[in-house]
């Protein structure tokens, strides 16, 4: 157990002070955020939140995906098999990666809603302290499916491709998965799916928080369904890499 | 499977640290590891020695349980090698693992032996790699050479008993090298086990104290260093001007395996070419241009490996 520990205070170290990680992970969902309000001013008051809400979700994406290509690198450049020689347990690699995108996707999302808060001037904005709290604590916790699908990626898709699969991933999720633009906006077939991404239902999660509703079922039922499917799958791809 | 895995073994002999029994690796249609069948006793320095592609690799990889094995039995310390990876009892250095970038050398080491039960002590494990200097510095601005000391620094801090090494100077100068084996024979003085692999034979001339030939995944010769090389001896050859020389005669001289005729000179392949020298003079005390061939270990190893894995 010290172990585990020890190596997740290693992975976490090794990441956090990576200065073009940080800049990437915390710093450009903020910017994204700040260039929007300048160039676009005040968010459509259609969507509860504002644009807080799709740009924190795109920081939740940013962080949650990253288990992806550390993994994929690490399994390329022979350092999970150098791990896997020594008796810390293979499954404790993979769940440090899972909480250290955590701990990067929990600033993200805290930043860009500090930052909305600061210098957003619209009724999006206005949300008092405990709406804060609760908007950045829920669509935190609504990232785990997120950094499943990351993991899966990294345990499937080795070295370069795993950079590959990730951005493709961030695409997807960024332009279809209702962070880009809502899904109502949508042809039927497009919105359909668009609501079954998880980073839809981070979306949902962000806005019914701001618009002071109860969580939508739709989004829970989404996020637990990718949390478990992906975790599944990312279980099954860890045997393999396992046992070649 | 083979059953005897548990049968006593003689007072004489420890029990064995690691053991194969008729293991068979195959990846499609290439047998990495063919019907292998070895055993390391406690406190050996074994070399795996074989060219390139003699499942070197794949032997070390099924003794560390990272690939299993499609036949025969595996064991590591009297149970399966995950097991005693698990327990802390093996350190291993494998061949080209990368290092994560942006970890320092002291964080690394740090964590490998915050992972085993009873690890030697930081400044130890720096200073046998010789890598107090760098404790500090993060991965990615190690040369090579560096590199490669750190790696065997990560095989080392958690103290195992039996330490695994894949090709570990395969990147190093001559200088190098020879400073790596004198810091890994400063970890084994205390009785520790190493097998590590190798395609240099000086090297496993050298270290070793005991050599185990493979090549096509099947093991070839297995002996002290002298041993290995007297078993290629057959090898060696004795050449004499036929000049009207019974060549059935020759034959029957002691230790010959084999003669042969080529440009009015006749080869004698022989086990012994000192047996075959005196018989040789003792019955054509004439002979003329007389030349006597011997196997070293690069012949030994050039010999025992084309003549079986030699095919394609």
């Amino acid at each position: 157990m010290t172990g585990s520990l020890a190596y997740l205070w290693l992975e976490a170290k090794r990441q956090w002070r990576n200065r073009e990680i940080l800049l990437f992970r915390l710093g450009l969902p903020t910017a994204i955020y700040l260039i929007l309000n300048a160039t676009q001013g005040d968010s459509p008051p259609a969507n509860p939140g504002g644009r807080v809400v799709p740009i924190a979700a795109l920081a939740a994406v940013i962080s949650g995906l990253a288990a992806g290509p550390s993994l994929g690198d690490e399994r390329a450049n022979g350092w999970l098999r150098q791990l896997r020689t020594t008796p810390l347990r293979p499954r404790a690699a993979v769940a440090a990666k899972i909480v250290v995108a955590m701990s990067f996707a929990l600033p993200a999302i805290a930043l860009v809603a500090a930052v909305a808060g600061l210098f957003g001037d619209n009724e999006g904005t206005a949300l008092g302290w405990t709406q804060w709290l609760r908007l950045v604590g829920l669509m935190w916790l609504a990232t785990t499916p997120i950094t499943a699908v990351g993991t899966l990626i990294g345990l499937t898709v080795g070295g370069e491709a795993a950079q590959g699969a990730t951005t493709l991933a961030f695409v997807v999720l960024w332009l279809g998965g209702g962070i880009f633009t809502s899904p109502d906006n949508l042809p039927d077939t497009l919105a359909a799916i668009s609501r079954a991404l998880p980073s839809y239902g981070v979306v949902q999660v962000g806005e019914s928080v701001a618009a002071g509703d109860a969580l939508p079922a739709s989004a829970l039922v989404v996020l637990a369904a990718w949390t478990v499917g992906a975790g599944a799958l990312a279980a099954l791809a860890w045997r393999r890499v396992v046992t070649r | 499977m083979n059953t005897d895995i548990d049968r006593p073994t003689s007072p004489t002999m420890p029990a064995a640290i690691a053991t194969l029994d008729g293991v068979t690796r195959r990846y499609g249609h290439l047998t990495a590891v063919d019907s292998l069948s070895l055993q390391i006793q406690p406190g050996q320095t074994v070399a795996l020695l074989g060219p390139n592609g003699a499942g070197k690799t794949t032997t070390v990889e099924l003794l560390l349980g990272l690939t299993n094995p499609d036949a025969g039995v595996v064991r590591l310390f009297g149970g399966p090698p995950a097991d005693a990876v698990a327990t802390g009892r093996v350190g291993a250095m494998l061949q080209d693992a990368g290092l994560p970038q942006g970890a320092r050398v002291a964080e690394l080491v740090g964590l490998v032996r915050s992972l085993y039960p009873d690890p030697l002590p930081l400044q130890d494990t720096l200073r046998l790699t010789d890598l107090e200097p760098l404790a500090q510095r993060q991965v990615q601005r190690l040369s090579g050479g560096q590199r490669q000391r750190v790696r065997l620094a990560l095989a080392v801090a958690g103290n195992p008993e039996l330490l695994v090494l894949d090709e570990p100077t395969a990147a190093l100068d001559v200088d190098a090298r020879r400073s790596f084996w004198e810091r890994v024979r400063g970890y084994v003085a205390g009785g520790r086990t190493v097998l590590f692999a190798t395609h240099r034979l000086e090297e496993a001339d050298a270290v070793a104290d005991r050599v185990v030939v493979i090549a096509g995944g099947r093991l070839l010769a297995d002996g002290t260093p002298d041993q290995v090389k007297a078993q290629a001896a057959g090898r060696s050859t004795v050449s004499v001007a036929a000049d009207g020389l019974p060549r059935e005669a020759l034959e029957r001289l002691p230790a010959v395996v084999a003669v042969e005729e080529d440009r009015r000179r006749l080869t004698l392949s022989t086990s012994d070419p000192d047996a075959t020298v005196r018989a040789l003079l003792q019955q054509a005390p004439n002979v003329q241009g007389l030349e006597v061939r011997r196997a070293g270990m690069e012949q030994a190893f050039l010999q025992l490996t084309h003549q079986e894995g030699g095919t394609p």
